[in-house]
């Protein structure tokens, strides 16, 4: 993307020139893990492009680029989202949590020992639910944590020492 | 994505919102869920990108008396948390919504004005005659869902037009909701059935989703019954939906179950 | 030290969790171009013309004219094109590329080829493919492929039917769909200019196909094709023959622009255009003599190839094999073919044609069961093979035989027998209707027939006192758990603590060629190797067998830095033949034996199945690691239930009408039933520490057991699968059958 820094620029002017109404943010300004970023891009990037291509922070996956797969989950202000479903404008002021901003090594642990990766594609959109779901709830049931996933999907390891992973987790 | 060359804009305000709205090839983005799939496909006519999903007053939701009023922007995860218990027919729908990650972002008003014939909360509000109001630099207007919806993705808003409100009169009532997918998450739905007993004047209320260009309310189905003919019922059903192939089920299997959710719902209300 | 049997944690783990393993769109390289594939919009027509508009100077585009030289994608036979030459044979072939800096930007330009065509008739179906009445696709007949026998007398058991009542006949056919293999991580490589040609690196399963493909595409020696493979996001044969033809397309892009060029596809586009599973047809007759065993088979069974070969002709070969399944059968007949129509080209997925087969046979036997009022579980005891019995095709199975033995564990653990008559004699009512149902199959280890032989797989083991042991291999980890195993088995073949094993990175510059990573092939074949280069290099520091001295050997008898090295091919073993033209003889080196029940509950009114339980006995030989075994059996049985029963894929006119993972249908953690999976380890003497494989397996006999169930639940035979509940629905009309009773 490097190559047309110029493009950019002519995206991020649009965005500013055609004000309406009480003016809008001038500048978008996002916390992606703890940093807050003044992004220069066009506010309709998608969050995962912007995390990916500009923060260079690729632990987050694009699997469908659909909202199907759950492989590009973040947190927005604590809540799963994927990422491939928002664009950059709509987190203005928003507080980003990616899989490189998550280091709760209980339950890294718990999915390394149980099995829950396989290829890995899946694995931090899962880590990201899994997150969402604990922080809510400590004590999920088996189902709650199902249901918790069910957004994610796994074509590897037919999810059962995933639950198993995050279930581990809970009882500590 | 081609569409990072569009401008976009964050209104704070309905105010702001409809301002923005009023220019040329202005497209509205709520939870974004369905409009960023759509727009994958390039769409020409679009030129600037409305986000109205931080607009406060969109994000209300309200209980006065038997009305409950839900703000446009609500999405599917702050009914479950805020209002799960004042509907529970509508929580029973919303909990079977694509998944969890989805529910967090995807609206109600972008559920109506995307007016799928799968759209889940769809045969709810067609069940109680939900209200839409709708406003724009002009004013203000109330449209009931059957009249706001005309047909797959196609409803009376107008250009500049925002839905801020949805509003349901909830009546005493028992109910039976059934939504087929595919698979137990993540799907849209093959057919969605929505029955609903009016206890206090033992009316019946029908609404069938995915077997229609827009969903079916069974005015028809609700008049026999009143009649006490309720056994004309499942034939007429059958006569009333209008589903299709697709690749996701089949017309006939839909029109099976269409009559046979009828019946369900008949013989649990005898 | 002891790895071997124990569930080591994944070495690979730790940087997946955290996001920190580079997949391919994870890599970026200075001034690296994005390149994307023109392709037809037609099935079956000729080129007539390509109008490409004026382009900005930093576009570019490639044609088939272009290509520098062979214009096929090498594999088995010389039928598919990189580029599209004058013809395109399905909706989705390559027809141009173009590189550029901005994918967006592509994407324009791609709307502004005009590309005229002149349609050919096109064939559609497996029937229109064997009409006779359309220009055949590939050779005279329209057949990439066909395989055929006849063991015994066959023909004279059927041939009594109806004149005496000595034998009982049944017959059927068998459908089985596509299936998508939905690894999460799309297809992607990056192509850059190297020494004297061109790297590629990718998200694969076979580093040499790739490397003989381009070297015959680019002109180039294979030495100058550089392979590797990048961490992968899953493949399941998803990534064995496919990434070769897109490998192609960023070289010559790479080549043509001396820029890095990056190719990814989006979902949509790997759905359309990536190789499927065969959709399949079987016709089977079975005949019982009057104890219950199984007389005669006779089997017709096609594939649909799709628009090129890719590896048609060696999935059928796994498919013609597995037509009698896993019972004793002296007469049996045989005719197969894969066919070839103008549909997406079929490939390489997990089970590769054994699925297909095994879903006709297993399904032969639950009806044949059934019409002898027998258990499907008794059944299956009178007719399975056991150890000192011969396969179809002669093979003596004189060990590692634990067919019986996973018959019985599934049966025990699911309490089948009394389930399945319990279910059967219900009284319909409108409660879940419960069922179960019971299947038994095996997997071939290794490559079939010769393939082993042919592809003469190389590993080679270096060990310096200073860095430890690296382990050199083109076999890749793609999710399955190579890494770790394969060094499970270096580490107890030296005695060594498993950190100072290494693997060297899949790169075909820098390791021998062990094979593709396919066929359940790599724990027992390639592991062997890396078994057996270890025990040389013991004798090389003079440490005896299996002793814990080999550290102490190796420096007592090396330099600090002295690096001793071992490098094995793989020998067929003496007593090992095959005859590939009469199918005669040893088909693989060993077999994996496995059976599997599935419980389901079935809503009365509307069809839908619920899967409570799968019970899977797998008999794998030594289980180097046994978590990592059952996240086989685990994920391999979900996609097994996805097969039969949600992931609809159709066709029409060629074209895929499943675009999104939306409308193609993949269980979720919701639909995921409980699995118990149950390993038996019935050693086998030439795998290393016995292990033979488990890759494949678990997945290939789901859908009869699933199948089975429903039927168990509602009593009626099914042929198809997917089975959906709009074909329960269809069958229970059709049979004038209302489960429920009317309100
Ligand atoms: C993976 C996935 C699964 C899904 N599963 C389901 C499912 O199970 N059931 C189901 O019903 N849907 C499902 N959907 C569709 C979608 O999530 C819902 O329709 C959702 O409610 C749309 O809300 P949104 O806020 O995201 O809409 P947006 O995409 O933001 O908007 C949709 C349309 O409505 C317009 N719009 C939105 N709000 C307003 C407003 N207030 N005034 C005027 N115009 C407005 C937009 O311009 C756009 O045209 C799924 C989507 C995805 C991606
Ligand atoms: S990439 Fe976002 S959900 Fe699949
Ligand atoms: S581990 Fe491969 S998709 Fe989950």
């Amino acid at each position: 993307m490097s190559v047309f820094p110029n493009i950019f620029l002519i995206f991020s002017l649009c965005g500013l020139s055609v004000l309406c109404g009480k003016k809008s943010e001038e500048v978008l300004k996002i916390i992606v893990n703890g940093i807050e970023y003044l992004p220069t891009v066009s506010p309709t990037m998608r969050l995962l492009d912007y995390l990916r291509k500009e923060l260079k922070l690729t632990g987050t996956k694009e699997g469908c680029g659909e909202g199907e797969c759950g492989a590009c989950s973040v947190l927005i202000d604590g809540k799963l989202v994927n990422s491939c479903m928002v664009l950059l404008g709509q987190v203005d002021g928003k507080e980003i949590t990616t899989i490189e901003g998550v280091n709760d090594s209980t339950l890294f642990k718990a999915f390394e020992e149980t099995g829950a990766v396989q290829c890995g594609f899946c694995t931090p959109g899962m880590i990201m639910a899994a997150i969402a779901l604990l922080r809510k709830n400590p004590n999920p049931s088996v189902y709650e944590i199902k249901e918790a996933i069910s957004g994610n999907l796994c074509r590897c390891t037919g999810y059962k020492k995933i639950v198993e992973a995050i279930e581990r987790v809970k009882r500590k | 994505m081609w569409y990072e060359s569009l401008a976009f804009e964050n209104p704070k305000t309905v105010q702001e919102a409809l301002e923005c709205l009023a220019t040329d090839g202005a497209e509205v983005i709520a939870g974004g869920t369905d409009k960023l799939v759509q727009l994958r496909e390039k769409k020409k006519s679009i030129k600037k990108i409305v986000n109205i999903g931080d607009i406060k007053s969109l994000k209300k939701i309200k209980k006065n008396g038997n009305t409950l009023t839900i703000g446009a922007c609500i999405t599917y995860s702050e009914f479950l948390e805020l209002a799960s218990e004042n509907l529970p027919l509508l929580t029973d729908a919303v909990k079977q919504i694509a998944s969890p990650s989805i529910r967090n972002i995807a609206t109600f008003g972008g559920n109506i004005v995307n007016a799928s014939p799968a759209g889940d909360t769809l045969p709810v509000l067609y069940a109680f005659d939900a209200e839409q109001l709708l406003e724009s630099l002009h004013g203000k207007r109330v449209v009931k869902i059957n009249d706001f919806i005309t047909g797959p993705g196609e409803t009376i808003l107008n250009n500049g037009e925002l839905l801020t409100e949805i509003r349901i009169n909830i009546p005493s009532f028992t109910y039976y909701y059934r939504k087929f997918g595919p698979r137990k998450a993540l799907a849209l739905s093959k057919v969605s059935f929505c029955g609903v007993h009016l206890t206090d004047s033992d009316e019946i209320r029908l609404a069938y989703g995915a077997v229609g260009p827009a969903v079916i309310r069974a005015y028809e189905a609700e008049e026999l019954y009143k009649k006490g003919q309720k056994d004309k019922i499942p034939d007429l059903i059958e006569k009333l939906v209008q589903p299709i192939n697709d690749q996701r089920s089949t017309a006939e299997y839909r029109r099976y179950l269409c009559v046979e959710m009828t019946r369900e719902f008949l013989k649990k209300i005898q | 030290m002891g790895y071997v049997g124990k569930s080591v944690s994944r070495v690979d783990a730790a940087d997946k969790i955290r996001g920190k393993a580079k997949y391919i769109d994870d890599l970026t390289f200075p001034d690296m171009l994005v390149g994307i594939t023109i392709r037809s919009t037609r099935q079956r027509a000729r080129i007539v013309d390509i109008k490409i508009p004026e382009l900005p100077e930093n576009i570019v585009t490639f044609s088939a004219d272009e290509i520098p030289g062979d214009n096929y994608v090498a594999l088995f036979k010389e039928d598919q094109p990189f580029l599209a030459n004058g013809i395109v044979q399905y909706i989705g072939e390559p027809v141009l590329l173009l590189a550029g800096p901005d994918k967006n930007i592509l994407r324009e330009v791609e709307e502004r080829i005009e590309i005229k065509y002149e349609d050919i008739p096109a064939i559609n179906t497996i029937e229109e493919a064997l009409s006779g009445k359309f220009p055949p696709i590939y050779g005279d007949e329209n057949i990439y492929k066909r395989y055929g026998y006849v063991k015994g007398d066959p023909d004279s058991i059927f041939k009594e039917k109806g004149k005496s009542k000595k034998y009982k006949i049944f017959s059927g056919t068998y459908k089985t769909g596509y299936q998508e293999h939905v690894y999460l991580e799309t297809q992607g490589v990056i192509a850059m200019l190297y020494g004297n040609g061109v790297k590629v690196l990718g998200s694969l399963q076979c580093p040499f196909y790739i490397n003989r493909a381009l070297a015959i595409g680019l002109g180039l020696k294979p030495d100058d094709v550089v392979i590797e493979q990048v961490c992968t996001g899953g493949a399941f044969g998803g990534k064995e023959e496919f990434p070769s033809l897109m490998a192609g397309h960023a070289a010559f892009l790479a080549l043509k622009t001396g820029k890095p060029v990056k190719m990814i596809y989006d979902r949509q586009e790997d759905l359309l255009v990536t190789t499927k599973r065969h959709p399949s047809k079987t016709i089977q007759r079975i005949a019982f003599d009057s104890d219950n065993r199984i007389a005669a088979i006779e089997t017709d069974f096609t594939l649909d190839g799709g628009a090129h070969s890719t590896l048609s002709e060696v999935v059928l070969a796994r498919g013609a094999l597995a037509a009698t399944g896993v019972y004793r059968c002296v007469n049996s007949k045989l005719s197969s073919r894969a066919v070839s129509t103008n549909n997406v080209p079929s490939g390489a997925f997990r089970g590769f044609g054994a699925p297909q087969a095994f879903f006709a046979i297993e399904q032969s036997i639950n009806h044949s069961a059934n019409k002898l009022g027998l258990n499907p579980y008794n059944l299956r005891k009178i007719n399975i093979l056991r150890k000192g019995d011969r396969t179809t095709t002669g093979q003596l199975l004189s060990e590692s035989t634990g067919l019986e033995k996973v018959l019985d564990a599934v049966e025990k653990a699911a309490d089948f027998r009394k389930k399945y008559e319990s279910y059967k004699n219900k009284k319909t009512d409108d409660k879940p209707l419960k069922g179960i149902g019971i299947s038994s199959f095996f997997h071939g280890i290794g490559f079939t027939g010769k393939g082993e032989e042919i592809i003469k797989a190389t590993a080679a083991v270096e060990y310096s006192v200073k860095d430890g042991a690296v382990i050199k291999i083109s076999t890749v980890e793609m999710g399955q758990g190579m890494s770790t195993v394969i060094r499970q088995i270096g580490a107890d073949s030296l005695q060594l603590p498993i950190s100072e094993i290494h693997i060297s990175a899949p790169d075909t510059s820098r390791v021998p060629n062990s094979g593709p990573t396919v066929a359940s092939r790599t724990t027992t074949i390639v592991g062997g190797l890396v078994y057996q280069c270890c025990m040389e290099l013991r004798e090389k520091v003079n440490a005896k067998e299996f002793s814990s001295d080999f550290s102490s050997s190796a420096k007592e008898n090396l330099d600090e830095e002295e690096v001793i090295s071992s490098t094995k091919s793989y020998k067929v073993p003496k007593d090992v033949h095959w005859d590939n033209d009469n199918f005669i003889g040893s088909a693989y080196p060993a077999y994996s034996w496995a059976a599997v029940v599935v419980e389901v509950e079935v809503d009365p009114i509307t069809f839908e199945v619920s899967v409570e339980k799968i019970t899977a006995a797998n008999d794998i030989g030594k289980a180097i690691n046994p978590v990592l075994v059952e996240g086989q059996i685990e994920g391999g049985s979900l996609q097994g239930l996805g097969y039969a029963s949600t992931e609809v894929m159709t066709i029409t006119n060629g074209k895929i009408n499943n675009h999104s993972l939306t409308d193609y249908i993949i269980p979720t953690s919701l639909d995921t039933p409980e699995i118990d999976s149950i390993i038996i380890e019935e050693s086998y003497s030439r795998g290393p520490f016995g292990a033979k494989g488990v890759g494949e397996q678990p997945l290939v006999g789901v859908p009869p057991a699933y199948v089975g169930a429903v039927e168990n639940a509602l009593g009626v035979e099914f042929f198809e699968i997917p089975l959906t509940p709009e074909k329960i629905y269809l069958k229970l009309k059709n049979a004038n059958r209302r489960v429920r009773r009317e309100c």
